[in-house]
């Protein structure tokens, strides 16, 4: 079997990690305004920007701009690549807690 | 991996991040986000057992001419609107900011309330005018028709979102509606109002038990 299982940097970071796990908690095809992703994570704007983007260039996250009734809506996304890899991610936490592989 | 110069959030990211302190994360975080954006059901459960024991025991009030029919069917009226605009404003709190697939589900199972039970409603007055049915044939005929319909809603939002108490308690109200039949006026209306307005406070309580606020 292979070794110790990786955790991928782009999300083993915490904010990012947070930023990650609410998008995931969102059903597939579904995205969220960036002010209600804001008061979900507690975070300051600037913030969920540069950890949004860096999300963005891993190709985990894809940002849209609309308008509604005239005024410009930032929506996140998490892509299927980013759902994919927050699994992959926490099945990888998972093994490392659990070593003996008795997959708990 | 990249070398590119800090940033201030990569400040964050120096720091080391135990397996257990990122799990312990994830699960507080999605609660989080859970308790935030799933409407709070049992709001709807509680303001809708409320209101069909008030129109229970209106009708029956009415039925019984201890109260005038007009007097029964406008504080009715209120009873249906007032329920109807705090569940509206629950739903439309929760969802707010989220838009996509189960967005628009939920809106247009939300929208679908109001249209079918105007239509219902309408259903039900036409019937009245035009097979010239009596007001003791109406009095038992209308709350069962509307437990029918609101009953199989009910059942097909717990299908569909996977809710066992809601769909239980649709198919017990599509129950008491056939009861209320049996029980002749103007029993049926305390049935009706008792029997689904009892069923809908017991799963509200259930959801309030269940899952309190993280």
């Amino acid at each position: 079997m292979t070794g110790v299982p990786q955790l991928d940097p782009v999300i083993h970071a915490q904010a990012r990690l947070r930023v990650t796990a609410t998008l995931a908690t969102l059903c597939e095809g579904d995205r969220i305004t960036f002010p209600r992703l804001q008061e979900l994570l507690d975070m300051t704007a600037g913030n969920l920007s540069t950890h949004l983007r860096k999300l963005e260039e891993a190709q985990y996250v894809v940002i849209t701009k609309a308008h509604e009734r005239r005024t410009p809506v930032t929506y996140a996304e998490l892509t299927r690549d980013g759902r994919r890899a927050f699994e992959d991610y926490t099945r990888a936490l998972q093994s490392l807690l659990a070593p003996n592989g008795d997959g708990s | 991996m990249d070398d590119r110069p800090a940033d201030p959030a990569a400040l964050d990211e120096d720091r080391p991040y135990s397996p257990a302190d990122a799990l312990a994360t994830i699960r507080s975080q999605q609660a989080r986000v859970n308790a935030q954006l799933e409407p709070a059901t049992a709001l709807f459960f509680l303001f809708w057992g409320v209101a069909w024991i008030l129109i229970g025991v209106l009708a029956y009030l009415a039925a019984t001419d201890a109260i005038s029919g007009t007097t029964a069917g406008f504080v009715g009226a209120g009873v249906v609107l007032v329920a109807g605009g705090a569940s509206a404003w629950v739903g439309i709190r929760s969802g707010r900011g989220v838009a996509g697939n189960s967005a628009r589900q939920g809106m247009l199972y939300g929208l679908s309330w109001p249209i079918i039970m105007t239509l219902v409603g309408v259903f039900v007055g036409a019937s009245a005018s035009t097979l010239g049915l009596t007001g003791v044939q109406m009095s038992v005929l209308t709350p069962a028709i509307f437990a029918l319909v609101v009953g199989a809603l009910y059942s097909a939002a717990g299908a569909i979102w996977g809710h066992v108490p809601n769909y239980v308690l649709g198919l017990w109200i599509v129950a008491v509606g056939v009861i209320s039949v049996f029980a002749g006026s103007p029993a049926n209306t305390l049935v009706f109002g008792i029997g689904a307005g009892g069923g809908m406070l017991v799963v509200g309580v259930m959801e309030i038990v269940r899952r309190p606020r993280s």
